[in-house]
């Protein structure tokens, strides 16, 4: 905590990450609205302290199971743009050599374990990675992310159960964005969410979500916790989606008013809550910000070309990779 | 070589492979001090502990995901799901998740999970405890589909699962785990994809899967006293399926009848039909005949569940049929 | 930089959709954000928002119209002075005008050309099924005749030994057939051919020498056509008397290894009042017998030895050899 605040490095870290998600999400969403990208996605603008609060946390050999809005997990993750983009395209060159899109996207190499497109589809997998480390006495910690709609599902009570009973080195992350596809949390989420993982046991905490100090000041405290065996632990962090449930659901004033839109955008939005902190505190300037923007806005259009261009996989890969040949 | 109890092979192939690899764990329910409902994992705790022999509280899908996962990252779980009947509890776990992972993350994650499960009626276990569904799951691209039919194939067989990097659902008989078969004392493994020829024969191929195999070498045995000599052979696993011995065996026969426990319509008998229809088809002399489990739900009363199964009788009587030159679904 | 609107894609297999609204005229500032036009599609009617800040300019398309998704809709300069009008006739200040009604629409291909830099890279991203092409061309089979049911190996074995089942069938066999049925069949069925043939030219040739066996002479006629015909097939020729006699004619050559062999059987009825002969049993006989100035050459076969037409060639080969030997010298 404290030998964080004078960190400079670190906090240009949190702002460069943020951005690089906000610049890759703008990217993802006009290539959608541009027709060049196949199918749907969904964007994580808005939640990017969320995504790299916690994710800053981890060490590259802690793992994350992601969602269908999990792009700013796989960048917070380590991920690239190029093979960022390309997996939206479809492009060989992508995290899944095109085979898993936008909602299936993974990045093996960083500990990403998968974005899944079933809601809570991923919680089984992500403490099955804590039970493992468990098992193996490894000491690499999990962090399983999902929106507030998934705590409708059943598995998820399957998992909290099992991981309490077993003391597994697991975080749930439940990023709290106040709507589940069209309808309001309230209308889906009887009681309290803190309260269902304390039926279990579970510690579970409430942070804002758009303050991306705090996120990491929570996130780094029960990562070390649960490395040394006190998980599992729950985080509701409240935050807001801008766009809306995917890149399609352009017309949404029937379920969210613009003004609410507008005032999380305009009061709450966690790059420039980051971006007046720094320079508040001195440790940047405006036109450092500023910079470090463009720069990113650059990379990701030249990221946006490369993978424009790049190649599509083979036709004959179509029925590989059913089976890990031996 | 001794002879022992399907469900001591299953045993001794638990534990010579977590012997063998520290990766590799159990879970499920009741699986440690109680052994399964059926007594199959009797034992494997005291050896390897409850931090390898996992009971689990009674949620499907919930430890199905975390075998998934688990696998992703490093261990090599047999899942132990107590009936065949609860399958549709993990589908997603196990047909969205982990028969797709591989494929979907363009080759760069596996899930080396084997999901030890059963079937077979005729238990007077009803309709929800009662059921073969085999088919459901090789359905699934990515899934690879297991089915011993005897304590020698059910220790080979698993033990190729359990070292195979992709998700084998293996399913056991749950009324043959005290039947006895010769099993060596060394160690052996049966590869996926090979079927066995178990009797020879000229007229008739039976291809019987789990226990119709039995059914299928019995029925053998009546016919031989109508002068009708009936090959009998065993695929052993359906994902991936032998057709070559399959097929070879139709061309020299020109007919055939697939045993299976399985319903009738729209399964394991339907498939293995339909690919001799193609691939063998100016070879048979017959129709090629479906034998599964009646389309109905499985019945309680023991007078009628009896009924639902295939029979050594009904295979010989419609082998009988087909040689002669009848119809055995008339149009 | 100007910061270009296009059309955008609003819901998964939409490619176009209509402006029905300008929310604000060229030459307006825009912030980012703020709402441009309203377009139309067959779902609903939803708000565009500018993507960029600055004026609006240069308006490509007109109210009303479908505008493919990535066309050029209009531009958003960073100065008032770059505002371009657009290329048709300028919008008035009435907001709240709908549809340009004043009759000088431009024609619909000039508007909605396709700029190549919006052209969808990844070409169709939803499976359409061409419902103009309907003739899916079906294979034309043979026509089907009266369908025999017999087994798939059945068929196999019928044709490799050129059995007609149908006639088959006609004969007594009960369907559906199965390889047994035909197995019995070792040697295919009998056919029967017959020729007429006028006996003057042959008849001279014989009168010019005396105790010729017209048996033989009918041999060698035969041999001859065979030869003729299948150069490759080695035929052993019988003579049958009505003794019940058999003899081998004798042959100059012999069968190369391998050839296939076949033997036909003859029998001379002319100087009798006999007609036809045919054992009954499956073989080949060639009987010939004269009437009224004629030969009748009558040819009973297997068609597992010689096929009808094979015979048909036959037949007519030594028929006219018999009506003009000088072909038989040839």
């Amino acid at each position: 905590m404290k030998k964080n605040k004078h960190n400079t490095e670190f906090y240009l870290r949190l702002y460069k990450q943020m951005t690089k998600i906000r610049v890759f999400e703008d990217n993802a969403n006009q290539l959608y609205l541009d027709a060049k990208m196949p199918g749907l996605t969904h964007m994580y603008s808005g939640e990017e302290a969320v995504a790299v609060g916690i994710c800053e946390a981890l060490r590259i050999s802690d793992k994350i199971t992601s969602t269908h809005r999990g792009h700013g997990h796989c960048m917070a993750k380590g991920a690239n743009f190029n093979q960022m983009f390309c997996e939206l395209l479809g492009k060989v060159e992508g995290y899944c050599r095109g085979k898993g899109g936008s909602m299936h996207i993974a990045d093996q190499a960083n500990g990403n374990l998968g974005a899944n497109a079933i809601v809570g589809g991923s919680m089984g997998i992500a403490t099955g990675s804590a039970l493992r480390a468990k098992l193996q006495q490894s000491d690499d910690v999990t962090v399983c992310f999902f929106g507030d709609g998934a705590t409708a599902q059943g598995l998820m009570y399957e998992v909290m159960n099992m991981a309490a009973l077993w003391q597994l080195p697991i975080i749930y992350a439940c990023e709290n964005n106040g709507y589940s596809e069209y309808t309001t949390t309230e209308e889906i989420a009887a009681g309290s969410i803190l309260e269902r993982a304390r039926a279990f046991g579970i510690e579970a905490f409430n942070v804002d979500g758009q303050d991306v100090i705090a996120v990491n000041k929570l996130a780094s405290d029960l990562v070390e916790k649960a490395r040394k065996g006190k998980g599992p632990f729950f985080i509701e962090l409240m935050t807001y989606r801008y766009h809306g449930h995917h890149v399609g659901d352009i017309n949404r004033t029937y379920y969210r008013s613009k003004k609410e839109e507008l005032d999380w955008k305009n009061n709450r939005d966690p790059i420039q809550i980051l971006g007046s902190f720094l320079e508040t505190e001195g440790i940047a300037s405006d036109a450092e910000l500023m910079e470090i923007r463009s720069t990113i806005s650059r990379e990701a259009k030249d990221a946006v070309d490369y993978a424009l261009n790049a190649a599509y996989p083979d036709i004959s890969e179509v029925d590989m990779h059913v089976f890990q040949e031996v | 070589m001794p002879e022992i109890t399907l469900s001591q092979a299953v045993n001794q192939a638990i534990a010579e492979e977590m012997r063998r690899d520290s990766n590799v764990f159990l879970i499920g329910e009741d699986v440690a001090e109680a052994g399964t409902p059926f007594k199959v994992t009797s034992g494997l705790v005291e050896e390897f502990s409850t931090e390898r022999v996992i009971d689990t509280p009674i949620s499907e899908p919930g430890f199905m995901g975390l075998a998934v996962g688990a696998a992703m990252t490093g261990s090599r779980p047999i899942v132990d799901l107590m009936f065949g009947d609860f399958l549709f509890l993990v589908m997603d776990q196990l047909c969205n998740q982990a028969a797709k992972i591989h494929y979907m993350s363009g080759g760069k994650l596996n899930v080396p999970l084997v999901l030890r499960t059963n079937l077979g009626a005729t238990r007077r276990s009803a309709a929800q405890h009662s059921q073969s569904l085999h088919a459901l799951v090789a359905h699934v691209p990515g899934l690879k589909v297991a089915m011993p039919s005897s304590a020698y194939e059910a220790k080979g067989l698993l033990k190729t699962a359990i070292r195979d990097n992709n998700p084998v659902v293996i399913f056991e008989d749950k009324l043959m785990y005290q039947d006895k078969a010769f099993v060596p004392d060394e160690e052996y493994l049966l590869p996926f994809g090979e079927a066995a020829i178990l009797r020879e024969g000229s007229d008739v191929t039976l291809i019987g899967t789990s226990s119709m195999r039995q059914v299928c070498e019995r029925a053998a045995i009546l016919l031989d006293k109508d002068g009708i000599n009936a090959e009998v052979i065993d695929p052993r696993t359906i994902v991936p399926l032998d057709e070559n011995t399959i097929l070879n065996s139709v061309k020299k026969t020109s007919r055939a009848i697939v045993v299976d426990e399985g319903h009738q319509n729209f399964g394991t008998t339907a498939e293995i039909a339909s690919r001799i229809s193609e691939k063998a088809f100016y070879y048979l002399d017959a129709p090629v005949i479906r034998m599964g489990a009646m389309d109905v739900p499985i019945p309680f009363s023991p007078v009628l569940e009896d009924l639902t199964v295939p029979t050594a009788e009904r295979v010989a009587e419609n082998a009988r049929k087909i040689v002669s030159g009848e119809l055995v679904h008339a149009l | 930089m100007p910061y270009e609107i296009k059309m955008p894609q609003l819901g998964m297999n939409q490619d176009s959709a209509t402006i029905v609204t300008w929310l604000k005229n060229e030459g307006d500032g825009v912030n980012k954000g703020d709402p441009v036009f309203e377009v139309e599609t067959d779902k609903a009617t939803m708000e565009v928002e500018a993507q960029a800040s600055g004026y609006l300019s240069a308006i490509q398309v007109e109210l009303g119209v479908e505008v493919p998704v990535g066309n050029l809709i209009a531009t958003i300069v960073e100065n008032k002075k770059d505002v371009l009008k657009s290329i048709q006739e300028p919008y008035s200040d009435d907001k709240n005008q709908s549809v340009a009604d004043d009759g000088s629409k431009i024609e619909h291909e000039t508007i909605t050309e396709k700029s190549n830099e919006v052209t969808p890279e990844i070409g169709d991203l939803s499976f359409k099924i061409d419902t103009n092409s309907k003739d899916l061309s079906k294979k034309t089979g043979s026509s089907p005749n009266e369908k025999v049911l017999a087994s798939p190996k059945a068929k196999v074995i019928a044709a490799e030994r050129g059995l007609d089942m149908r006639r088959l069938i006609a004969r007594g066999l009960k369907e559906p057939i199965h390889s047994a049925d035909i197995m019995g069949l070792q040697s295919g069925e009998q056919s029967q051919l017959m020729a007429v043939v006028q006996d003057r030219l042959l008849l001279e040739l014989i009168q010019t020498s005396e105790d010729i066996d017209k048996g033989n002479i009918f041999a060698s006629f035969l041999l001859g056509s065979w030869h003729f015909l299948f150069p490759d097939k080695f035929l052993h020729v019988q003579i049958n008397k009505l003794d019940g006699s058999v003899s081998l004619f004798k042959e100059d050559i012999l069968p190369e290894e391998g050839a296939e062999e076949v033997l036909v059987s003859i029998i001379n009825l002319c100087d009798t009042r006999l007609f036809s002969y045919s054992s009954g049993q499956n073989g080949n006989v060639l009987s010939v017998s004269h009437s009224n100035d004629t030969f009748i050459l009558n040819f009973s076969f297997n068609v597992a030895d010689i096929k009808l037409q094979e015979a048909a060639f036959l037949l007519n080969e030594l028929a006219e050899r018999v009506e003009d030997p000088i072909r038989q010298l040839i």
